[in-house]
């Protein structure tokens, strides 16, 4: 067994003219652990990323990956990780299985890898068409085969399934998935998506601004953060905030419309719904629109920043 | 078998016959502008009106020539003729160049042989003229010696400035755009990030190049050839020796340009400049000795000019290896300075 993490960062800062993009940032990744990077546009994921992949340099702090550092063994990290970038385009007029063989080949990889691999992207139909023909998720898939094609001890992808649709997500998951148990590879993945993050990391690492807000289990995150349920509500005349603070269990307010348009955090939906129903109709208002749910990462964020991770 | 050197090699070989614009653009283009230029100018020599006479026994007593070296304005044509003497080897050397569209060879008893091409116009006129001139007593008798000068009409005169401008558009173009394309596409820093070898990348840059250079040239070459007659009076070897220097002085010259643009415009500006420079200065169309005296001495030293004139030198004048040496020296050490900066300071990602 690995006594110590696959990857450890230790303080790292980068700064383009002045904006922090990442700021003294720790971080460790075990072996065979799936990790989410998630945060706003401009968090400094792909900063972040980039840095660990050897594509850009921190200007302080250290980054070690197998007890190696980019300095010294750069050959060698090139070897056992397999990235996709966020926005890589592959030349127009090569084909699917020419893509493969070229990178394939950078590896020293014989074209019977690469036409495994062409089969777990399940992109067998596609092999001789251009690149410039392939839908938005077979591109996706086509960086994600390359980004496998070394066997990767260590997997960095930034946004692979930005813009798919769900059955292609899906897709791009199951072989993820199949990748962790089968190969045991680590991974790093950043994205706005936060059923991704919980359906495929043990992890999940929130940063905005280039700090840690928050890196733990799904579990643990919702529950020990700020732990509660969420009712989402729309009255048709204004409601008093004090009287939304007075139901019991009530642990925040946040309006989206001012008196009108609100969500509340309680502590459980089953003991505060009855008392807000009531309070509302007994003033003669109505409620024109209700949803109640589990607290997301969305909400913790809110809570956190302010902000929604959308924004 | 999946090697990375023969797949870079071969991928951008087919992404060349894929995308039909680069062929016309690459191939058809030179061709068509070489024929057209070749048929608007096969009747002329370059205009010059220079006149060499050679220096021999006979040249300080021939009467003719020493009444004319002492008014050599012509007012009936208001045409200056300038009259160059110079030994028999360098005269025509200087007609073969079309430095002059005339030798005049004085003989005993005042008699005078002209050589020249009959199909040049210009030449002719200025037979027509000087034989007035000179034909007064005492006079001997005038022979004309028709010098067909494969060497000295204008094809011969462009097509090796065409192949080293089609040598310097195609690797500027091709390996300078291609790199600046893959840095703009995130596909280079993609590619570094594996194990591939840098050198191997940017030899088999070099090597793709070489590949479709010599195949539109060979095209090039036939074409004029065919339709003109062209004819390499110097050795084959030369030729292909000076094509390589030129390749490798293009390509370090192409991978110096593409090492730090990040964005289109920026890229095609550059890439612009640099060979609408050379083009203007290199007298690929017409000759640079026009320009003023201090700047053609530059102008002799661009890349550009070093190829076409090494290049014309072999095909017109049969220059051997050490006519041309200084020439394919002075190509490699630009591609290799070049190139050593351009990996230096060369962006990957
Ligand atoms: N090359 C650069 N030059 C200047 N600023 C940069 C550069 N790269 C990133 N930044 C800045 O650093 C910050 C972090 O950017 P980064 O790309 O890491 O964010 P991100 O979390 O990946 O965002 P997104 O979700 O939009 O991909 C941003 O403010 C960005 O503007
Ligand atoms: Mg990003």
């Amino acid at each position: 067994m690995h006594t110590s993490p696959l990857i450890t960062i230790q303080a790292i800062t980068k700064s383009f003219k002045g904006v922090k993009a990442v700021d003294n940032l720790t971080l460790s990744v075990g072996y065979n652990e799936y990790v989410a990077l998630l945060g706003p546009n401009g968090a400094g994921k792909t900063t972040l990323v980039e840095m660990i992949e050897g594509l850009q340099k921190p200007d302080s702090g250290s980054i070690t990956i197998q007890g190696k550092t980019w300095q010294k063994d750069a050959a060698f990290l090139r070897t056992i990780m397999g990235i996709s970038l966020q926005e890589t385009k592959f030349t127009d007029k090569m084909t699917v299985s020419e893509v493969l063989d070229l990178f394939g080949s950078f590896y020293k990889l014989g074209k019977k890898v690469t036409r495994q691999i062409l089969q777990t992207i399940r992109l067998e139909e596609k092999a001789k068409a251009y690149v410039v023909t392939l839908s938005g998720g077979q591109r996706q898939k086509l960086a994600l085969g390359v980004a496998m094609l070394n066997n990767p001890q260590l997997l960095l992808l930034d946004e692979p399934t930005t813009g798919l649709d769900p059955n292609a997500r899906r897709e791009i998951w199951d072989i993820l998935m199949q990748l962790k148990k089968e190969r045991g590879t680590s991974m790093i993945l950043t994205t706005h998506y936060m059923e991704e993050a919980a359906y495929l990391c043990d992890r999940i690492v929130i940063i905005d601004k280039g700090k840690i807000l928050a890196d733990d289990t799904l579990a643990t995150l919702l529950t020990s953060y700020d732990p509660g349920e969420v009712i989402a509500f729309q009255v048709s005349s204004p409601l008093a905030t004090n009287s939304l603070y007075e139901i019991r269990g009530v642990k925040d307010v946040h309006w989206i419309e001012e008196g009108v348009k609100g969500m509340l955090t309680v502590e459980s939906i089953t003991h505060t719904l009855p008392v807000l129903l009531n309070l509302v109709e007994s003033s003669g208002n109505t409620i024109t629109s209700f949803e109640s749910r589990k607290k997301t990462l969305d909400d913790l964020f809110r809570t956190m920043t302010g902000r929604s991770l959308h924004e | 078998m999946n090697n990375s050197f023969i797949n870079l090699v071969t991928l951008q070989i087919k992404e060349f016959y894929r995308e039909p614009e680069v062929l016309f653009w690459s191939v058809l283009f030179p061709l068509a502008l070489s024929a057209i230029l070749g048929f608007a100018f096969s009747q002329q020599g370059v205009k010059e009106s220079s006149v060499a006479i050679i220096e021999n026994t006979f040249t300080p007593i021939h009467a003719g020539i020493a009444r004319l070296q002492s008014q050599s304005f012509d007012s009936v044509s208001n045409r200056q003729i300038t009259l160059l003497v110079a030994q028999p080897e360098q005269a025509f050397l200087k007609l073969k160049r079309g430095e002059v569209v005339m030798v005049v060879e004085p003989a005993a008893n005042n008699n005078l042989i002209y050589h020249f091409d009959p199909a040049n116009e210009e030449a002719n006129l200025q037979y027509l003229l000087l034989e007035k001139k000179l034909h007064s007593p005492p006079a001997g008798a005038s022979t004309v010696r028709a010098v067909s000068t494969p060497g000295s009409r204008y094809i011969d005169f462009l097509i090796p400035g065409m192949i080293a401008f089609g040598l310097m558009n195609s690797c500027i173009w091709g390996i300078g755009w291609n790199l600046i394309e893959l840095r703009i596409k995130k596909l280079l820093r993609r590619m570094v990030a594996t194990p591939m070898s840098k050198s191997e990348f940017l030899l088999a840059q070099f090597t793709t190049r070489l590949l479709i250079t010599f195949f539109e040239n060979i095209l090039l070459v036939l074409l004029a050839y065919l339709v003109f007659d062209l004819q390499i009076q110097g050795s084959l070897l030369n030729v292909i020796l000076l094509f390589l220097a030129g390749n490798i002085a293009f390509g370090g010259i192409a991978i110096l340009i593409a090492s730090r643009p990040e964005r289109n415009q920026v890229g095609s500006g550059i890439i612009n400049f640099v060979t609408l420079a050379m083009t203007i200065l290199s007298g690929v169309f017409f000759s640079y000795t026009n320009f003023p005296e201090w700047a053609v001495k530059i102008i002799r030293y661009v890349p550009l000019t070093l190829l076409a004139d090494g290049l014309r030198s072999v095909f017109n004048e049969a220059a051997d290896f050490p006519q041309i040496a200084l020439q394919v020296v002075l190509l490699l050490g630009y591609g290799i300075i070049s190139f050593i900066i351009g990996l230096r300071v060369f962006k990957w990602y």
